[in-house]
Formats: C-alpha cells, sequence, structure tokens
C-alpha cells in the first residue's frame, strides 16, 4: 500500500512538465554554468586578490586604486561619452529610416536589405575598408589632396572618435530599423482611422499614436543600442591598435591591454564595474518601462 | 575549473615538442619543482633558444649531476637557424615575441611558468609590480655565494627598478664609435668626451664640403632609440608615471637627427659607397672613406674592427647630450626569476652561474662580460692574439667600456613600439614634429598611467 503511493507519487513526478522542462534545461544550465558563472566567479575572485597566484585577499583595494588609475578614467569618460552621442543618433536615425520605409516606397525590399547587409558582412574585412578610407595616405586624403586641400591624419585626431560613430551607426542602424520597422507593423490601423476622422493631422498622428505604440520597442532598441555600443571596440582596436588616439581609449582598450600586460586585478575590477554599471542601468529601464506600460 | 586545467595542461603539451625538436634534450619533466627520482629540473622560458645558453646547459649540466636544465623555447621558426646569435643583432621575429608573450603569460597565471624568464620583451617592470618576479638582490649576498667583488656592479645598478633588482644581463651591448684619423684629424674632436652638437656641428661642416660619405647609415630610429635610452628617466619616468615627449627638448632632437639626414652627415647606403662587398684578409685594411663608422660591440675583440675598415682608425665613444656622462648600454638578454618558482635557489644557482667566469668568458656570450676577470682575461688575451692582437692603447680603453657604462637604456617594447611608429611618419616627412610629440606622448601616457 506504502508501496504503490510512493510509485504513484513518483509517476506522477515523472508525468508532470517540471521534471522534463529540468532535464531539458540541463544542457543549457550546464553550459551557462561553465562558460558564463564560472568565469564571472573567478573573475570576482581576481578582483578581490592582490596577485593572480597565490594571493591575498584585499578586499575592494583593487577597486579603489582603479578609480585613481588616470588611464581608466579616461577610458571611462570616452566610453560614457561614445554611447551618449551614438545612441540617441542611431534610435533618431533608425527611427527615420523605419518610418520612411514603412510606407509604400519605391525600391522598398532593396533598401531594406541595403540597411540591413552591415550586419551581415565579417568585420575583418569591412574594417580593412574603412582603413583604407581614412588611413593617412587613405582615399579620402587623396581626394582632399585632389581639392588642394591639406591631409589630416583621422584616426590619430580629435576626428578619430566621430569615425567610430561612423562605424557604430553604420553598423547598427539596420538592425535597429528593423526591430522599428515590426514594431510599426504592430500598430493597429483602426487607429489611424479613428484618428483621422476626428481631423488629426499627420504629425498628431505620429506623436499620439506611433510613439506611444512603439515605446516597448523603443526601449528594447535603447538598451540594445547601449548593449552595442560597447561592442564597437573591436572595430577601433582592429583600426588603430590597442593605443589608438586618446578620445578612442575605451574602457575596452583598459581591459585588453591589462589581460596582456597580466594586470588581472585591474582588468577584473574594471570590467565588473562595467558589469554592474551595465546591470543597474538596465534594470532601471526595465523598472521605467514596467511602469510605464502598466500606464498606458 | 576542470576545463582552466585542461587548457593549461594543453598548452604546455603543445610547447614540449617545440623545444624538443630543438634538440635540447627535453626530459619531457614539466613539473618545475622536479620529480621523484631526485633529480631537478630548472626551466627557462626564452623566445628563442640561443648557443650561450645551450652551452650553459651543457656544462652545467655536466658539473651537477642530477640537475636538468630545460630551455623552452615559446616558438621555434620554420627553418632552424645555426647562428642564432645573429638574430641578437636585429631583435627577435616579432611573430616570436608575440607567442613568447602569450605563454609566458598564460604559464604565469596558471602557475607553471619556468624558474627563469627571458623577460626582454616583456614588460617586465608591470610584472614585477604584480610581484611576478622575484627580486633578485635577496641573492646577491656572500650568504648566497654572491662575491660583490667579481662583477661590474654598476650593470646591476643601473637595472634597478624602484630599489629592487628584477632582472639581471649576463651581457652587455654597447655603442663605439670608429673615427677615421685622416678625416677628422682637423676637427679636433675629444674621442674620450664629445657631444652630439660637435657631431652635428663639426661633421656639417664635413658634409658641406661634399666628396665621401661622413658615416656608415644608421637607420633613423636607431639613433633615435639610442639618443633617448641615453636620457631614458627624462622621457619615461616611471616613479611619477610621467612620459617626457611633449617637450621642446624632444622636438629638438627629432628635428636633430632629421637634419643629420638633410645635411648628408648620413646617408642611404649607395651601392658605390665603398668596398663592404670586397673580400679583405685578416689584418688588411678594407680602406673605407667615411669620416665615423659605429658599431655595436658585442664582443672585445670587434674592437679590431677598426683596423679592418680604416687605414688609420681611432676608438671614440659615443657622442653624449653634455659630453660629460657615462655611457648607456643595452642587454643582449635579460634574465629575470619567477616569484612563485618552487626551486629558487636552485634557479639562482644556475643564474650565477651564467655570471661565472667560464660562461662569461664563452665566445658565443653575445655581448660583453659583466664578470671582471672574464673581461679582463679576454682582453688581456687579446692584447697576445697571434694574428691581430689589440694594442696596448685599445685594450686599456677596451677595460674602461663596462665601467664607464652608468645607464640602462633599453626601452621598454611597448614604448619602443609606439615611439617608432609615431616618429617613423616624421622621419618619413608626412607629419610634423609637433604632431607626432603630441600623439606620442598622448599614446605613452596612456600606457604608462593603466
Amino acid at each position: 500500500m506504502e508501496k504503490s503511493n510512493f510509485g504513484r507519487r513518483l509517476l506522477r513526478v515523472f508525468r508532470s512538465d517540471g521534471l522534463y522542462a529540468a532535464l531539458f534545461l540541463i544542457p543549457s544550465l550546464a553550459g551557462v554554468a561553465l562558460f558564463f558563472f564560472l568565469p564571472f566567479g573567478i573573475g570576482f575572485y581576481y578582483s578581490l586578490v592582490d596577485t593572480p597566484i597565490d594571493g591575498k585577499l584585499v578586499g575592494f583595494r583593487n577597486y579603489i586604486d582603479l578609480l585613481s588609475n588616470k588611464s581608466f578614467k579616461r577610458a571611462l569618460w570616452n566610453s560614457f561619452l561614445f554611447t551618449a552621442l551614438c545612441v540617441p543618433i542611431n534610435m533618431i536615425l533608425s527611427l527615420l529610416l523605419a518610418t520612411l520605409l514603412n510606407g509604400k516606397v519605391y525600391g522598398q525590399r532593396w533598401f531594406r536589405l541595403a540597411f540591413i547587409s552591415p550586419l551581415v558582412i565579417p568585420v575583418a574585412s569591412v574594417v580593412l575598408i574603412w582603413q583604407i578610407f581614412f588611413e593617412r595616405n587613405g582615399t579620402l586624403n587623396g581626394w582632399l589632396e585632389a581639392w588642394g586641400m591639406a591631409p589630416v591624419d583621422w584616426l590619430d585626431s580629435g576626428s578619430a572618435l566621430y569615425i567610430a560613430i561612423l562605424i557604430y551607426i553604420w553598423k547598427n542602424v539596420g538592425y535597429n530599423m528593423l526591430l522599428f520597422l515590426a514594431g510599426l507593423q504592430n500598430v493597429p490601423e483602426h487607429l489611424y482611422e479613428a484618428a483621422r476622422i476626428d481631423g488629426a493631422g499627420k504629425w498628431r498622428q505620429w506623436r499620439s499614436i506611433t510613439i506611444i505604440y512603439l515605446t516597448p520597442t523603443t526601449f528594447f532598441v535603447f538598451i540594445m543600442s547601449i548593449i552595442n555600443s560597447f561592442k564597437v571596440f573591436r572595430e577601433t582596436y582592429m583600426l588603430a591598435g590597442p593605443y589608438p588616439h586618446q578620445s578612442l581609449y575605451m574602457l575596452q582598450h583598459f581591459m585588453n591591454n591589462m589581460f596582456q600586460q597580466l594586470d588581472y586585478q585591474k582588468m577584473t575590477s574594471a570590467a565588473f564595474l562595467m558589469a554592474s554599471a551595465i546591470v543597474v542601468m538596465v534594470l532601471v529601464l526595465f523598472g521605467v518601462e514596467r511602469r510605464f506600460s502598466r500606464w498606458l | 575549473m576542470a576545463s582552466l586545467i585542461a587548457l593549461s595542461a594543453c598548452s604546455s603539451g603543445a610547447n614540449t615538442p617545440a623545444s624538443g625538436s630543438s634538440n635540447n634534450g627535453t626530459s619531457g619533466e614539466q613539473n618545475s619543482g622536479g620529480n621523484e627520482s631526485g633529480s631537478k629540473v630548472i626551466t627557462v622560458s626564452v623566445v628563442t633558444s640561443n648557443r650561450f645558453l645551450e652551452l650553459a646547459k651543457e656544462k652545467y649540466e655536466a658539473a651537477n649531476p642530477g640537475v636538468k636544465i630545460e630551455l623552452k623555447q615559446s616558438y621555434v621558426p620554420p627553418q632552424q637557424q645555426a647562428g642564432s646569435m645573429t638574430m641578437y643583432a636585429f631583435g627577435y621575429d616579432p611573430v616570436a615575441v608575440e607567442k613568447h608573450v602569450a605563454t609566458v603569460n598564460a604559464e604565469l597565471m596558471n602557475g607553471n611558468a619556468s624558474d627563469l624568464i627571458m623577460v626582454d620583451t616583456l614588460a617586465y617592470a608591470k610584472y614585477a609590480d604584480k610581484k611576478l618576479l622575484a627580486n633578485l638582490q635577496a641573492y646577491m649576498n656572500k650568504e648566497k655565494g654572491f662575491n660583490e667583488e667579481d662583477y661590474y656592479m654598476n650593470i646591476f645598478d643601473a637595472l634597478k627598478y624602484k630599489d629592487g633588482l628584477y632582472a639581471i644581463a649576463p651581457n652587455v651591448v654597447t655603442n663605439q664609435w670608429f673615427g677615421n684619423t685622416d678625416r677628422i684629424k682637423d676637427l679636433k674632436l675629444d674621442p674620450n668626451s664629445w657631444t652630439w652638437a660637435q657631431f652635428s656641428e663639426k661633421l656639417g661642416e664635413l658634409a658641406k664640403k661634399g666628396g665621401d660619405p661622413i658615416m656608415g647609415y644608421t637607420p633613423p630610429e636607431m639613433l633615435l632609440s639610442d639618443r633617448i635610452g641615453e636620457n631614458l628617466e627624462q622621457y619615461i619616468n616611471w616613479n611619477e608615471k610621467k612620459a617626457g615627449f611633449d617637450t621642446p627638448e624632444f622636438i629638438a632632437l627629432l628635428n636633430e637627427i632629421k637634419a643629420y639626414f638633410d645635411n648628408k652627415i648620413i646617408q642611404e647606403p649607395q651601392q658605390t659607397a665603398g668596398g663592404v662587398g670586397k673580400a679583405i684578409k685578416m689584418g688588411e685594411s678594407m680602406k673605407m672613406k667615411e669620416a665615423f663608422i659605429n658599431l655595436k660591440l658585442q664582443r672585445f675583440d670587434s674592437l679590431n674592427f677598426g683596423q679592418m675598415v680604416f687605414e688609420k682608425p681611432e676608438l671614440f665613444v659615443p657622442p653624449t647630450e653634455d659630453g660629460s656622462k657615462g655611457s648607456s648600454f643595452t642587454a643582449g638578454m635579460l634574465l629575470a626569476m619567477n616569484e612563485k618558482s618552487k626551486n629558487k635557489d636552485g634557479a639562482w644557482d644556475f643564474l650565477q652561474f651564467l655570471l661565472s667566469e667560464e660562461m662569461q668568458t664563452a665566445p658565443d656570450l653575445g655581448g660583453l662580460p659583466v664578470n671582471k676577470k672574464a673581461a679582463e682575461s679576454q682582453i688581456d688575451a687579446m692584447t697576445k692574439a697571434g694574428e691581430n692582437p689589440l694594442t696596448p692603447e685599445l685594450a686599456e680603453k677596451a677595460k674602461e667600456i663596462v665601467p664607464k657604462m652608468q645607464r640602462f637604456g633599453g626601452i621598454e617594447p611597448k614604448i619602443n613600439d609606439i615611439v617608432k611608429e609615431e616618429t617613423a611618419l616624421f622621419f618619413k616627412g608626412e607629419k610634423s614634429a609637433e604632431d607626432v610629440v603630441k600623439s606620442l606622448q598622448n599614446k605613452v601616457t596612456l600606457y604608462m598611467e593603466e
């Protein structure tokens, strides 16, 4: 009696979805644990010791040292400036493009394709083209000289930051445009109809219907843009190397160089500061979004 | 954690066949601590092996049965070159350097690093800051069998970093100049002390007259790195983490070096310039017409080089900024000890063996000896050499060379790269000195403040 009761309970466990869900989750959980949580934990440990091997725990000394490190502060400011500049530009441009391509435009499909193509081109080959264009002896300077102007070392002057922004926009505007397009197509058509009947103009429709319905998409695009803005390092590193012009020196340059120099303390504490800043920011944004959508 | 261990095992496994193929007789024993049978292994990580270290390994193992020296090459060039010593003069293969940095970094991180590490291509000062390298000063005393009297301690003093000594040079390399008396006798230059200003002025006058070339070709970046090395602390101040490249002095220096080429004091080598291709007999002069030739002196018998190229040669110390300071030197190799090594005393014993008279007199040393007796006996032997003896005056001067060295002129590899890259644009005439200096200063500052 006792036994069959137990067996039945076991059977119920087997039949329920929870067990199967867990079973199917194991591979990906193991993967995440091995490749994400474990390195994360080891990295955190490195940020608390004084030397990578047999180090003593020094608490938050590495973080305090880091905050007084001039190169780190420069990298922090550059990364912040870069993100603050390129995210709004990127969002406005991609929204504009999405709005334009949402209506009936001649060659609409080809335009969409053209804007998305930067996503599928391998970075290394594109960087080569950018390099040829902006090099000291590159295409752009060739044109300038042909017009009788003095050549500029674009990547080694204040313009370097704008080049990085340009590359970022080029790379990301298509993706964000796609997200916005999807959002635009989800706006119920009858709302526009009702608004038109009530006599709302194009601008009023856009402001009161389109923007409101795009809010969730906008939040998503915003977060993705911020995260992608941190990824521009790959392009800048390939363009200008580990020690680029000072305006182009990002947090990842700092971390990458620290890795090369075996300074795991600075590297991991910088990584953790950056990760926690991003997490806090994302949490705040999600909180705002939740409140906003409830109001909607 | 398991995956990390697997990775590290993998990387050290990959190195075993590499060092084995250079027939160093790798035992396959990877632990630096030694194995059960009582025989100890001292591992040495090198960029590429060289004959000096191979000879040292051979002799040391013969003298100390039960101890094995394992030279771990980070990179084996596709074709093994017989004369690996020639690689010193031209630096290492960049691929090998990159591999060496990656290998040593990985090994240091997983705690498997060699007992001794060749650090001339690494930013070893930064490693020392991270307590990854041992302070060798603790070993340089009588208890550890080290007698300061035997060595040119000025070399080790010059290599100190923040009151510690983290790398030692088994040999030193310095510049020496040979003057062609026929051409410079009217210039009234003091061979023991002269300045760059005199060099530029007097030889500039000579160049204006035209005729034969003034100096053997030296590339501008080499002149520049020598000059930076001469005043290293002015340009690279680690204590205050300050770079000094955006100064009027450095701009003047850049312009000065460029002027040597503009004024034809130094010219690109021409096919017709000299009899370099001509075969000469020992002791016979090539009768070259240049007023000066400079040479990175790696062995004392190269002092005879002057007699080979000029009819009436005169040995000059390199010019300096103010004509008074002692000379600067670089090292053919720098060796450091792993702070986490389990066999520090053994490693130190081998290091000290490299500094011993026996090893320091080896022809393959790759630089001038830092052991006093070795230097003196070498010079004395050369004065008695059969074919081409060193003259007593030259021998006297030769004995002065190493003790006069006061400044280590080795520029940190990363900074050296940045300097080379940035100033190349200036020497090519593509950028103004002011622009170059600004971006150079910014980049080096970024590096130093990191």
